[in-house]
């Protein structure tokens, strides 16, 4: 016969302070490694969710990002005319040509410069990728306003709705910011491509961003700029240009599993070192039930269960401890471009349930070594301990 | 001490959970040195030169590159004993994952500005012969499993450009050891833009470097492309910052890793006091006061969270020391060490640790009444 949980959840109120203690500790363990889920699941989001899954990236051929590639206005000319692409409700054609430059501009924080990338766009192209725009308006064509993404605004100087700076001999003019949603466009400040190409002098464009009719033209204008010599293009969906940038972001990866793995031997040896005080408590109390009757495998499986019961509180306490890193908007450098990504540390169901099923599992494994040793206590030992 | 057979009983009375305690405390410590020491890399990034190198490079951004025109007029300025053209390129070898850092260099100034390279000067007059010549750094070497005079094909990241390269030296540098270099003028041909990222000058005194950015700067402000002149040290740490609020995150994630071994050494250590109220009652009623109690119990407890230290920091020397992070990492993190700083900040906190988590219950013992502790049946 098992021993009722009932038992396990009483142990737990008799001694208060101690599993208060554990429940806590493993809290801030399990809030840590949750930190660090949510920041390597923020910088996921930044960059593979930002892609369509549908639009297509055109670059030049053997570019790898969008900032070391060029096409030149011949070719993006070249490809509005291809069959298959969609149009909007003015009969346009869903083609965007995009320049992708650096700015070196200054952090609120600390004054020093930080790259971000501004990205040049056509009215075309701001219908296409829809924004929410939470202050101000769109920039006008050809003029020198911008639009600044919201993360971009908190992080830079200057970047305000009605403020201006200044980039080479030009002044930009902030007019809107805007949100998109956690992708890695929220790490940019859009302005309009002509003026942009004029004032810092470039005659091609970075990318031309091409939205095709369905699943079934996306793969005939795909084999059209690919097999059209004069082209020498290279095109692939948006998402698949995103998720190949995070290869630049190698030392968040190694940070985060640095981290993590140091936070579960943490959680796995408090959870072994208070189960072993736990039943060290109640040795009598144990050997009482095995000389009741309750079974070995009683005992190692109430002793497991109490373990995973104190791990489970503790991994919903890291939970609420680390709700409110949700907020914090934080940015680093893809070392591939050079350029600034903001992100939030993102905190969301999956993560937190992540993070709970980690530390139960801890706990069930800190929990297996007490338990063996209280399921193996020889009876009369255990009754003649004071 | 007349105390310290009565103190090491103590410490071995449950052998295994003060074993569980120390194995605790080494995990944590052993991370948090290796942050440190992780921040530090960064932080004092140093190839080891002489100090003399001052970094030119756009005042737009890194990735904006500045006219070989530049390099004349920063001949000519007073103190500057040398100019390399640099370039920073990326890229692969064969796949992706085997990226590396490449970079251009003026290929006969190599010997004159980076010294620290420790390239066989033969090796070096055939890499400077040969325009398609690479020196390679060490890790490099073996990693790839290279061979002097061995030809290799890089796969290009932002230029397009694949460089075909013989291997011609080895540069024996622990900071560079996985970073290959080949010639600017090689990268120049390819692709007839006459720019290049950074101009690295060597100065002739280094109280002058100071004087000299500011004459750079001035120079080329009104022109199309202006200039932003740093110390190496300085060059190197904008790449820190770039990274974002690294220290932040570190100390935030030492700090919540400390507190944590605070709650759960402090739920020990009361184990650990409860276990014996009789005891100290027995001792107190023989003449033991309440500071002795005290002292002889925090003594314990801080020898416990030491030895866990010691645990941590020793392993991480020992780790550090035996496996080189650098190539673990793939030349991502430099070779860690664990500096005596790094120690002794991780001992203060080993202490600290031990004082308020055996705080509360050795004072609880300490004031226990006598009568109370007798009395009790634990």
């Amino acid at each position: 016969m098992a021993i009722p949980l009932k038992y396990n959840t009483g142990n737990l109120g008799a001694r208060r302070v101690s599993m208060l203690l554990t429940i806590l500790g493993i809290g801030v363990i399990n809030a840590v490694m949750l930190s660090m889920l949510a920041l390597w699941h923020g910088v996921k989001t930044t960059t593979v969710a930002s892609g369509s899954p549908t639009d297509l990236i055109v670059l030049r051929e053997s570019a790898e990002t969008e900032l070391s590639s060029w096409v030149t206005r011949e070719a993006s000319e070249i490809m509005r005319t291809i069959p298959g692409i969609a149009r909007d409700a003015t009969e346009r054609p869903l083609v965007s040509p995009e320049l992708v430059i650096l700015f070196k501009l200054p952090r609120r924080d600390s004054g020093k410069g930080s790259n971000v990338t501004v990205r040049g766009l056509t009215p075309v192209g701001v219908e296409m990728r829809a924004v929410k725009l939470v202050e101000g308006r769109m920039f006008n064509p050809g003029t020198s306003e911008v639009v600044v993404a919201k993360r971009i605004r908190d992080r830079f100087a200057n970047t305000s709705v009605g403020d201006t700076f200044r980039f080479g001999a030009t002044d930009y003019r902030v007019v809107g910011v805007f949100d998109a949603g956690g992708t890695a466009f929220d790490s940019e400040i859009w302005a309009d491509e002509s003026f942009l190409g004029q004032s810092r002098k470039r005659t091609a464009y970075s990318s031309v961003l091409v939205r095709p009719v369905d699943a079934a033209a996306s793969k005939a204008v795909i084999d059209t700029i690919r097999n059209d010599n004069r082209l020498k293009l290279l095109v692939k969906t948006e998402r698949k240009y995103y998720e190949e940038q995070t290869t630049g972001l190698f030392g968040i990866i190694i940070l985060v599993g640095l981290v993590t793995v140091f936070m579960v031997i943490a959680a796995v040896l408090g959870t072994m070192n208070t189960m072993f005080s736990a039943i060290a408590g109640r040795t009598r109390e144990l050997g009482t039930m095995r000389a009741l009757g309750f079974k070995r495998r009683a005992i190692l499986l109430s002793v497991v269960i109490e373990s995973a019961l104190v791990s489970l509180l503790g991994g919903l306490a890291g939970v609420l401890l680390a709700l409110p890193v949700n907020a914090i908007s934080t940015g680093t450098t893809n070392f591939r471009t050079f350029s600034e990504i903001a992100f939030n540390f993102r905190v969301d169901g999956a993560v937190a349930l992540t993070g709970i099923v980690i530390a139960v599992v801890a706990g069930v494994a800190g929990g297996l070594l007490p338990a063996i040793s209280a399921a193996r206590m020889p009876i009369t030992k255990a009754l003649r301990e004071v | 001490m007349k105390y310290a057979k009565l103190i090491r009983r103590n410490l071995f009375r449950n052998k295994l959970r003060s074993f569980l305690m120390i194995v605790l405390m080494g995990a944590i410590f052993f991370l948090i040195a290796a942050l440190i020491q992780i921040l530090d890399a960064f932080d004092n990034f140093d190839t080891g030169g002489a100090g003399d190198r001052l970094v030119v490079q756009s005042a737009f951004s890194l990735a904006q590159m500045l006219p070989y025109a530049h390099e004349q007029k920063l001949q000519q300025i007073p103190g500057v004993v040398g100019v390399a053209k640099s370039q920073w390129l990326g890229g692969y070898y064969k796949e992706r994952r085997n990226t590396f850092a490449i970079l251009t260099l003026d290929a006969d100034k190599v010997s004159a500005l980076f010294p620290e390279m420790n390239v066989n000067p033969d090796e070096m007059t055939e890499f400077v012969r040969d325009r398609r010549g690479a020196l390679v750094g060490q890790d490099l070497m073996e990693r790839f499993h290279w061979k002097l005079g061995e030809r290799i094909t890089l796969h290009r990241e932002i230029f397009p450009f694949d460089p075909e390269l013989t291997v011609r030296g080895v540069v024996h540098n622990n900071v560079l050891a996985s970073v290959l270099y080949l010639h600017q003028d090689y990268f120049n041909e390819a692709l007839k833009w006459n720019r290049v990222g950074t101009f690295w000058l060597k100065v002739r005194d280094r109280n002058e470097m100071p004087a000299i950015s500011q004459q750079v700067d001035a120079m080329f402000k009104n022109s199309e492309d202006p200039t932003e002149t740093f110390t190496e040290k300085e060059f190197n740490r904008q790449f820190v910052n770039m990274m974002g609020n690294v220290k932040v995150l570190f100390g935030t994630i030492s700090l919540c890793s400390i507190f944590m071994t605070v709650l759960l050494a402090a739920i020990t250590m009361s184990m650990a006091a409860r276990e014996r109220v009789t005891e100290v009652a027995v001792l107190k009623a023989i003449g033991f006061g309440r500071r002795l109690i005290l002292g002889l119990m925090l003594t314990e407890f801080v020898i416990t969270t030491l030895v866990g230290w010691a645990a941590g920091v020793g392993f991480a020397a020992l780790i550090f020391g035996s496996v080189d992070m650098a190539k673990v990492t793939m030349g991502f993190l430099p070779r860690l060490h664990v500096a005596g700083s790094t120690a002794a900040i991780c001992g203060a906190a080993a202490i600290v640790v031990g004082l308020v988590a055996g705080g509360l219950p050795s004072m609880k013992s300490a004031n226990l009444r006598v009568v109370d502790g007798l009395r009790k049946v634990v």
